[in-house]
C-alpha cells in the first residue's frame, strides 16, 4: 500500500496515508483482517432467521426430542449449566467448567446422601419439608424449563455461546495469524489492468470517484478495491469477482487500455503485490537526492530544508542556465513564437540538449538576459526567471515525488564539483558536505566488506584497532585484531569499520569511474586512497570502499568489444593505429601519422596482425614486434615494438606519459639499442648457424638476404664522370633513391648528384654504381657463398694483373656468380658460366654431356641456375673426358671429342676459339684461351692466343683448363686448400682432373675463407687465382708456350704455393705480427682450435717454427686479447693454420706477407677491404692487396 | 642480489651440432637469459657458470635439440622494505622515477619529505628543500614500499620519507 502514498514511498509512515483510495483499501484490509469472524456472524444471522421461520417443522420436533432425551439424561447438569451461563457470563469459561464439575459432584453427593438419609433414616420434618420443597422446586423448574426451552432456543443458546467466544477473538486484530489473512479462492480475485504509464495513480483516483458516485445507484461498481504500484508502471490492480466487473468499472476511463486483456493475478501472487518494503530513510537537511525529471534529471541536489513534515523539500543544485539563449528567449515575457520556444525548451529540458552545469553568476546572466531579469534579494541571492539562486546554487522546492531519494550514491566527482561551488564560503557548509560524503561512503562500506578484508575501526571504543575481518553478522562484524596483545576476536558495528590499505599494496578498483584500474597504493588518507595506476602512471584517488587488494598482477581487462589495449586496428583503408587507451565504450587510437583518434568499437574496421611483419631498421637489420628498439634520431625514445606497419613502427614505453606510452616512428629511424655494442648482424645463436658448413656448397640454401638497396654504397669511393664536377673524386655520404650525396674529396664539399654521373672507383677502374659489387657483405663476412663469390669477383677484378685480368675485372660476371641479381648476367654475360658451374655441382654429377650449349644459353639467360644445371655439364663432359686433351690430339679433336656434346662447342672448338670473342664466344674464347682471357674472354685476349689453336690444343692446356675448371668449381664450394692442390695434379696429369670432380664438391663447401678475408686472397696478386682458380690463370699465363704442366705452377709465382697458402705458411718468419685465432678450414668444414685459446683471440707472433711437409708449422703467440682472461699475456704455440693476420690500421705499420715486398715492414697509407697503399720507400708508394699485409704489433 | 641455480631450456638448431656445440649452448644461454626478468626470481643479472648443459633431446619435426641447462646466476629480486641506492631518471610533479639497475622505482610526491617541494620552474624539474635537490641523475637512497611483478618486468614504488633516506652524495 505504500505505493499509493503519493510519491513518498517509504518516506512517511504508512499509517499517515489517508488518501481516498487508501481509505478504500484500508477498509478492505480491515475487512480481510477480521474476515472469518464477521462473515460467520453474518451467516449465523441467516441461519437464525431460517430457524425461526421453520420453527414448527418436523425436524424441529425431532430435535426437540433429542434435546429432551438429553435433558432427561442429565437434567441437573443442564439446568445448572444454564444457570451458570446466565449468571456468570463474564466468567472465564474454562474455569467455569471445572467448577461446574465440582459442583455437580457435590450436588450428586449431596443428593445421594439425602436419598440414603431418606431411605435409611427418619428424616426430620424440617428436613423433609426442605426436601419436598426442593423437589418441587426442581420439578417446577424442570417443567418451566421444558416449557421454555424450545429447541430453537437451545440451539440459539448454544450458538450464542460459541458466538461469544468467536467474537471475543475478533477483538485483537493485530494478532490474527498471517495465514488467515491470505486470500483464497473464495475471495474476490485481483485483476491486472493495463493503463497508460504514468496515469496509474490518476486512474485509481478516478475509479474511487466513480465508485462513490455510483455507490447508491442502480448499478454500483462491483469492485472491491483498486491500487497501483509505482514499481510496476503501466498497470493497476482491481479487486473484483469477475473480469466483467472490472471491465465495467474501468470502461470509459481515460488512459485505460481497455482493449488489452484483463489478466487474473494468481492467488499466490496477490499478497506479494501488496507487500510493503519497509524502508525508513530519513531525509534531513544535507542529504543528497537526485532530481527525477526535467532539465536537471539525474543531477545531484542537496536538501536544504524540509517543509510540511516531509511533503516538500527545498533543495539546492548547480543550475544549468542557458547562457547562449536564442534571441526570443532573452526578452522574457515578451511575445514569442510559441512553437519555436517550445521546441527549444523541449531541447533544453532533455538530458542531451541541456546546458552544462555552471554556478550561477549574476553578472554573466545579466549580460545575456539583461540586468532586469535578475532581482537581488539578499547579498548573494538572486531571483532569475522565477527561481531563486544563492551562492551559485539554484534553490528550489520539490515534492518528494520529484526527487530520487534512494540509491543516490553521489560520486566523488559530483560532490567535489558541488563542494567546489561552496568552497568560497565558510568552511562549515563544506565540512557538512564532507561528512555527508563520508557517511554515504560508510554506509556503502558496510556492504562491500568481505571476510578476509583488512579493516580498521575508526570510531567508537575500539578506534584504531585493525585486523582481519572474520565474519559479518548483520550489522556487526567480527574482527581478529592484528595487534600483538589482542588475541580475541572483537565485534564491532560494521559501519564504524573501513577497509584498510597500506602503502605499497597492489589494489584494484571495484567500482566507480576508475573501475578495474590497478595500481600500487601511494598514500592512505582516512577513507581516501591514492594509488599509482599501472597502466598510465597516473595518480588516482578513490574511496577505500571501492578498492580491493588485487592478487592478480597486471592491468585491468582492457577489452572493449573485441578490441583490447595495444591492438593494431584499421580505422579506414589508409589509416591504421594502435589502441593506447580504453574507455568504457571507446578507444583512443594513435595512427601511423601520430594523430590521436577517439573511436568507438564500431568505427574500427578490423584488427590487424603484425606478428609476422618485419621491418628494417636504421642498420637495415630486420626487427619485428616485441623487439626492443631505440630511436636513432629525435627524442631517442626507446620502447618495445608493438606493431609494424609499412614504414611505421609503433613502440611502447611505459615511462612515456603521452598516449599511454605508445608512440609511432619510422622504421628506419630506430635501431637496436645494442647495435653499437654487439655490431650488426649478430643476434645470438638463434636459428641457422651462419658459420655452419654449407652442406652442398650452394648458396641458395641460405636465407635470401633482403634487398639492401643502395645504402651499402655509403662510404664508397666514386668519381664523377658527368657535369660540372666531372673528374672529381668523392665519397658517397647519403643515398636517396638514385640521387647521391657525395663529398668531394678535394674540397670537402658535399654535393647532390644523380647516379648516372657517378662511377665507382674500384682499384682505379670505374664501375657503374648499380653493378653488383657486394663488397660490403663480403667484408661483413655474412658468409654466404653467394656473397663470397661476389666478393671474390671484386677482388679478382682488382688484381692488378694486367690487361687480361683487367678484362676479367670488368666483367662483373663474378659478381654475377652470386646469381642474386639477374643483371649481372646481362652485362656479365660472358662469364657467369663459371659461376654457374661452380655453384651447381649437380651438373657434374649428372654428367650429361649432351648439352654443351648451355654455356651459351647460360650466358644469355638471367637464370643460370635453372638452365645451367643441365647445360654446364658440357664442360664437365669435356673435363671428364680428359682423354682427348690428355691425348694431346689437336684441339679440334679434343673439342670434337668433347663435342659429342652440342654443336656450339664443336663449332667453337672446331673453329678456332678466336671466334669465341664474340658473345658466348666468351666461353669459347675462354676455352681456347682457356682461360687465357680468364673468362673475361675479351676478344683481344681470345685473339691473342685463343685464336691460335695450338695454344688450345696442347693437352696440357686443355687439361689445365678443364682441370682448372674443376678446381674452380671445387674452389668455390670448398676451401682452396683442397682444390688448390688438385689442380696441380690435374694440370700435370689429366687423370686427377676427373678425380676432383664430385669429391671436391662434397667436401668443399666452406666458403668461409672468403668471408673471412683470409690471406688466401691476401696472397699476392695472382695468388688469389692460384688459390682458386689457380689452375685457370695458370694455363692462361703460361699455356701459350708451355705445356700444361708447367703452366700450372708458373702463373703464381711465389704464392703459387697454394697449399702453402692454405697452411698459411706465409706467416712463417713473420714476427711481431698481430694475428687472430680462427678455425682452420678443412675439407670437412671449419675446425676450431681446440686449445685453451678461444677463437677470436688475438696475439702477437713471437716466433714461428717451420716444419717439414706433413707437419703443421706453428707460431708462438703472445695472447693480447681473448675472451678468456686467463690466457691473456701468456705465450701459446698455435698452428699457423689457425691463425689469420689482422688487418693493419691506416697509418699504422704493416708486415707484408706476400708479394714483392714480402717480409718488409711498411707503413700503411690507406687501406680498405681490397687494397692497401703502402709506403715502399721514401716518397714511394705502392698498392698491394689488403690480404697481403698484416698488422704489426705496436705495443700495448 | 642472490645467487641462484636456475634452469633454462635451450633449443639448438642442428647447424650448431658438432664439436663446439657446448660453446654455442653457453653462448645462447647467456644471450637468452641475461638481462631478463622473471617474476619468481627477479632480474637475472649475469650467468656465473653453467652447471650442467643437460642432455640434448632432438625434437621430432624440426630437428632442433632441446637442452635443459642448469646454471648459476646472480639474480636481483627487490623486496619490500629493501633499502637501495638509485639514480633518478625523471622528475615530475607526481614524484620521481629512479632506477636501481634494471629496476624502476617510482617515488611519489606523497612519499617525499614534505620539506621537499616540487619545483617546475627550475631548469630541470626537481624536488628541492633548502639543502637538498632531487633532480635527474641525483643519487637517492630509497626504501621500497611495494612492488608489482609482471612477467617481464618488476616495478616498485619507494619512499624517501624516512630517516637516513634521501639524497646521497
Amino acid at each position: 500500500m505504500s505505493s499509493t502514498a503519493i510519491g513518498t514511498t517509504g518516506v512517511r509512515n504508512v499509517d499517515e496515508d489517508y488518501d481516498d483510495d487508501t481509505i478504500l483499501q484500508r477498509e478492505r484490509a480491515r475487512l480481510k483482517a477480521s474476515g472469518g469472524a464477521e462473515e460467520e456472524e453474518e451467516e449465523d444471522g441467516d441461519f437464525e432467521g431460517g430457524g425461526d421461520e421453520d420453527g414448527d417443522g418436523d425436524e424441529d420436533e425431532e430435535d426437540e426430542d433429542e434435546e429432551d432425551e438429553e435433558e432427561r439424561g442429565r437434567p441437573k447438569k443442564r439446568s445448572k449449566k444454564h444457570r451458570k451461563a446466565r449468571v456468570s457470563q463474564f466468567i472465564d469459561f474454562e474455569a467455569e467448567v471445572s467448577e461446574d464439575d465440582g459442583d455437580e459432584d457435590e450436588d450428586e453427593e449431596l443428593l445421594g446422601d439425602a436419598r440414603d438419609f431418606i431411605d435409611e433414616n427418619e428424616v426430620k420434618e424440617s428436613d423433609a419439608a426442605l426436601r419436598a420443597l426442593r423437589d418441587h422446586q426442581r420439578l417446577d423448574r424442570r417443567q418451566q424449563e421444558l416449557s421454555d426451552s424450545e429447541a430453537a432456543e437451545i440451539a440459539d443458546q448454544i450458538r450464542d455461546r460459541y458466538r461469544q467466544s468467536a467474537t471475543r477473538y475478533t477483538g485483537d486484530l493485530d494478532q490474527v495469524p498471517q495465514r488467515l489473512l491470505m486470500p483464497d479462492v473464495k475471495d474476490p480475485s485481483l485483476w491486472q489492468v493495463r493503463v497508460r504509464p504514468g496515469r496509474e495513480r490518476d486512474i485509481v483516483f478516478s475509479l474511487i470517484r466513480k465508485a462513490r458516485d455510483l455507490e447508491y445507484t442502480n448499478h454500483p461498481l462491483e469492485i472491491m478495491s483498486a491500487f497501483e504500484r509505482s514499481s510496476l508502471p503501466g498497470m493497476i490492480y482491481v479487486e473484483a469477482r469477475s473480469a466483467a466487473h472490472v471491465r465495467a468499472a474501468t470502461n470509459g476511463l481515460v488512459g485505460v487500455f481497455i482493449s488489452n486483456p484483463i489478466n487474473l493475478v494468481p492467488i499466490e501472487e496477490m499478497s506479494s503485490l501488496l507487500r510493503i518494503k519497509k524502508k525508513e530513510i530519513n531525509i534531513e537537511p544535507g542529504s543528497w537526492v537526485r532530481i527525477r525529471r526535467g532539465r536537471y534529471q539525474g543531477d545531484l541536489a542537496q536538501v536544504v530544508h524540509v517543509f510540511d513534515n516531509g511533503e516538500r523539500y527545498a533543495v539546492k543544485y548547480i543550475p544549468r542556465i542557458d547562457v547562449s539563449p536564442q534571441d526570443d528567449d532573452r526578452s522574457l515575457g515578451g511575445n514569442k513564437t510559441a512553437g519555436k520556444k517550445r521546441t527549444r525548451n523541449a531541447l533544453i529540458n532533455t538530458v542531451q540538449g541541456r546546458p552544462p552545469q555552471r554556478a550561477f553568476n549574476a553578472e554573466e546572466i545579466a549580460k545575456v538576459y539583461g540586468v532586469r531579469s535578475i532581482n537581488r534579494t539578499q547579498k548573494r541571492s538572486f531571483t532569475f526567471q522565477g527561481d531563486e539562486y544563492a551562492h551559485g546554487y539554484c534553490i528550489k522546492d520539490y515534492k518528494p515525488s520529484q526527487l530520487a531519494i534512494e540509491d543516490v550514491q553521489p560520486t566523488l566527482e559530483e560532490i567535489t564539483k558541488f563542494s567546489a561551488l561552496g568552497a568560497g564560503e565558510d568552511g562549515a557548509a563544506n565540512k557538512m558536505d564532507l561528512n555527508v560524503i563520508r557517511e554515504a561512503a560508510q554506509r556503502m562500506a558496510t556492504s562491500v566488506l568481505q571476510p578476509g578484508d583488512n579493516v580498521e575501526v575508526f570510531e567508537g571504543q575500539q578506534t584504531g584497532v585493525y585486523g582481519v575481518l572474520q565474519s559479518i553478522s548483520g550489522d556487526n562484524v567480527l574482527i581478529k585484531p592484528s595487534l600483538k596483545d589482542m588475541d580475541e576476536v572483537i565485534e564491532v558495528v560494521a559501519k564504524s569499520v573501513r577497509k584498510r590499505f597500506q602503502t605499497g599494496e597492489h589494489v584494484k578498483v571495484m567500482s566507480g569511474k576508475n573501475v578495474d584500474e590497478t595500481g600500487l597504493v601511494l598514500t592512505v588518507n582516512g577513507n581516501n586512497v591514492t594509488f599509482l595506476s599501472d597502466t598510465n602512471q597516473q595518480e588516482i584517488t578513490v574511496f577505500a570502499k571501492d578498492l580491493r587488494t588485487a592478487a592478480e598482477v597486471g592491468t585491468s581487462n582492457n577489452m572493449v568489444g573485441n578490441y583490447g589495449l595495444h591492438d593494431f586496428v584499421s580505422l579506414d583503408q589508409t589509416t591504421v593505429g594502435v589502441i593506447f587507451a580504453t574507455g568504457r565504450d571507446s578507444f583512443r587510437v594513435l595512427d601511423q601519422y601520430g594523430n590521436v583518434h577517439t573511436v568507438q568499437p564500431h568505427q574500427i574496421a578490423m584488427r590487424r596482425e603484425s606478428k609476422k611483419t618485419i621491418g628494417l631498421d636504421h642498420e637495415r637489420q630486420q626487427f619485428k614486434a616485441g623487439d626492443n628498439m631505440v630511436e636513432v634520431e629525435g627524442a631517442g625514445r626507446s620502447g618495445v615494438v608493438l606493431h609494424i606497419y609499412s614504414f611505421s613502427a609503433f613502440l611502447h614505453n611505459r615511462t612515456i606519459k603521452e598516449n599511454g606510452g605508445v608512440f609511432v616512428t619510422q622504421c628506419h629511424n630506430i635501431s637496436r639499442p645494442d647495435a653499437l655494442r654487439r655490431g650488426a648482424g649478430t643476434r645470438g645463436p638463434n636459428g641457422f648457424n651462419p658459420h655452419a658448413p654449407n652442406p652442398n656448397g650452394m648458396s641458395v640454401s641460405g636465407p635470401v638476404p633482403e634487398n639492401k638497396g643502395n645504402f651499402r654504397l655509403i662510404g664508397a669511393l666514386v668519381t664523377i664522370v658527368l657535369g660540372g664536377y666531372k673528374g672529381y673524386d668523392g665519397t658517397i655520404k647519403d643515398v636517396n633513391g638514385t640521387t647521391y650525396r657525395v663529398e668531394i674529396q678535394s674540397t670537402r664539399k658535399v654535393i647532390t648528384i644523380g647516379q648516372d654521373s657517378l662511377r665507382r672507383k674500384i682499384n682505379g677502374m670505374l664501375k657503374k654504381l648499380d653493378e653488383p659489387v657486394e663488397d660490403r657483405d663480403w667484408r661483413n663476412g655474412a658468409g654466404f657463398s653467394s656473397n663470397r663469390n661476389g666478393g671474390w669477383g671484386g677482388s679478382g677484378g682488382q688484381t692488378p694483373s694486367g690487361g687480361r685480368f683487367g678484362s676479367g675485372g670488368k666483367t662483373p660476371g663474378w659478381g654475377a656468380s652470386s646469381g642474386r641479381t639477374p643483371n649481372p648476367y646481362a652485362d656479365g654475360g660472358k662469364t657467369p658460366a663459371w659461376s654457374s658451374s661452380s655453384k651447381t655441382p649437380n651438373p657434374y654429377a649428372s654428367a650429361d654431356g649432351g648439352k654443351t650449349p648451355a654455356w651459351v644459353s647460360s650466358s644469355k639467360t638471367p637464370n643460370p641456375y635453372a638452365t645451367d644445371g643441365g647445360k654446364t655439364p658440357a664442360w664437365n663432359t669435356s673435363s671428364r673426358t680428359p682423354n682427348p686433351y690428355a691425348s694431346g690430339t689437336s684441339g679440334g679433336d679434343a673439342w670434337n671429342s668433347s663435342a659429342r656434346t652440342p654443336n656450339p662447342y664443336a663449332q667453337d672448338g672446331g673453329r678456332t676459339p678466336a671466334t669465341g670473342g664474340s658473345g658466348r664466344g666468351g666461353w669459347g674464347g675462354g676455352e681456347s684461351g682457356a682461360a687465357s682471357s680468364g673468362w673475361g674472354g675479351s676478344a683481344s685476349n681470345a685473339d691473342s692466343f685463343g685464336g691460335t689453336s695450338p695454344s688450345y690444343t696442347p693437352s696440357g692446356g686443355a687439361g689445365g683448363w678443364s682441370g682448372s675448371r674443376e678446381t674452380d668449381a671445387g674452389g668455390w664450394g670448398s676451401t682452396p686448400a683442397v682444390t688448390a692442390p688438385t689442380p696441380g695434379g690435374g694440370v700435370s696429369t689429366p687423370a686427377p682432373i676427373s678425380a676432383p670432380t664430385p669429391g671436391v664438391y662434397g667436401g668443399a663447401p666452406t666458403p668461409a675463407p672468403y668471408s673471412a678475408a683470409t690471406p688466401l686472397y691476401g696472397a699476392p696478386t695472382p695468388a688469389p687465382y692460384g688459390a682458386y682458380g689457380a689452375p685457370t690463370p695458370g694455363p692462361m699465363s703460361v699455356p701459350y708456350g708451355g705445356t700444361g704442366t708447367p703452366a700450372w705452377g708458373a702463373p703464381t709465382p711465389g704464392p703459387g704455393t697454394a697449399p702453402a697458402d692454405d697452411r698459411k705458411e706465409y706467416l712463417l718468419g713473420a714476427k711481431d705480427v698481430v694475428v687472430k685465432v680462427v678455425p682452420k678450414y678443412t675439407e670437412h668444414g671449419p675446425e676450431p682450435w681446440n686449445g685453451d685459446v678461444p677463437e677470436g683471440s688475438t696475439g702477437r707472433i713471437i716466433s714461428t717454427l717451420a716444419t717439414d711437409v706433413g707437419f703443421t708449422s706453428t707460431a708462438s703467440l703472445m695472447i693480447l686479447t681473448s675472451t678468456h682472461a686467463s690466457v691473456i699475456g701468456s705465450e701459446r704455440p698455435i698452428p699457423l693454420e689457425y691463425l689469420e693476420p689482422v688487418r693493419p690500421d691506416e697509418g699504422g705499420r704493416a708486415y707484408v706477407l706476400t708479394g714483392e715486398y714480402k717480409g718488409r715492414v711498411v707503413r700503411v697509407r690507406s687501406i680498405d677491404q681490397d687494397d692497401a697503399f703502402i709506403e715502399t720507400g721514401p716518397g714511394q708508394a705502392d698498392q698491394i692487396p689488403t690480404r697481403s699485409v698484416a698488422k704489426v704489433y705496436e705495443g700495448p | 642480489f642472490l645467487q641462484k641455480d636456475l634452469h633454462h631450456t635451450i633449443l639448438l638448431h642442428p647447424s650448431y651440432f658438432g664439436s663446439r656445440m657446448h660453446q654455442h649452448i653457453e653462448q645462447k644461454l647467456h644471450a637468452d637469459v641475461e638481462g631478463t626478468c622473471s617474476g619468481e626470481y627477479g632480474y637475472i643479472i649475469a650467468v656465473l657458470d653453467v652447471i650442467d648443459v643437460g642432455v640434448g633431446l632432438v625434437s621430432v619435426g624440426n630437428g632442433q635439440a632441446e637442452f635443459i641447462t642448469t646454471y648459476r646466476a646472480i639474480v636481483f629480486k627487490p623486496f619490500k622494505g629493501e633499502v637501495l641506492d638509485s639514480v633518478v631518471t625523471s622528475v615530475n610533479k607526481m614524484g620521481f622515477f629512479a632506477e636501481v639497475g634494471p629496476l624502476q622505482v617510482f617515488v611519489s610526491a606523497h612519499l617525499v619529505h614534505p620539506d621537499m617541494k616540487f619545483d617546475s620552474t627550475a631548469a630541470n624539474a626537481c624536488f628541492a628543500s633548502q639543502d637538498q635537490v632531487i633532480e635527474k641523475d641525483t643519487h637517492v637512497r630509497l626504501k621500497l614500499v611495494g612492488t608489482r611483478v609482471d612477467a617481464t618486468e618488476i616495478f616498485a614504488i619507494g619512499t624517501i620519507k624516512e630517516d637516513h633516506l634521501g639524497v646521497i652524495d
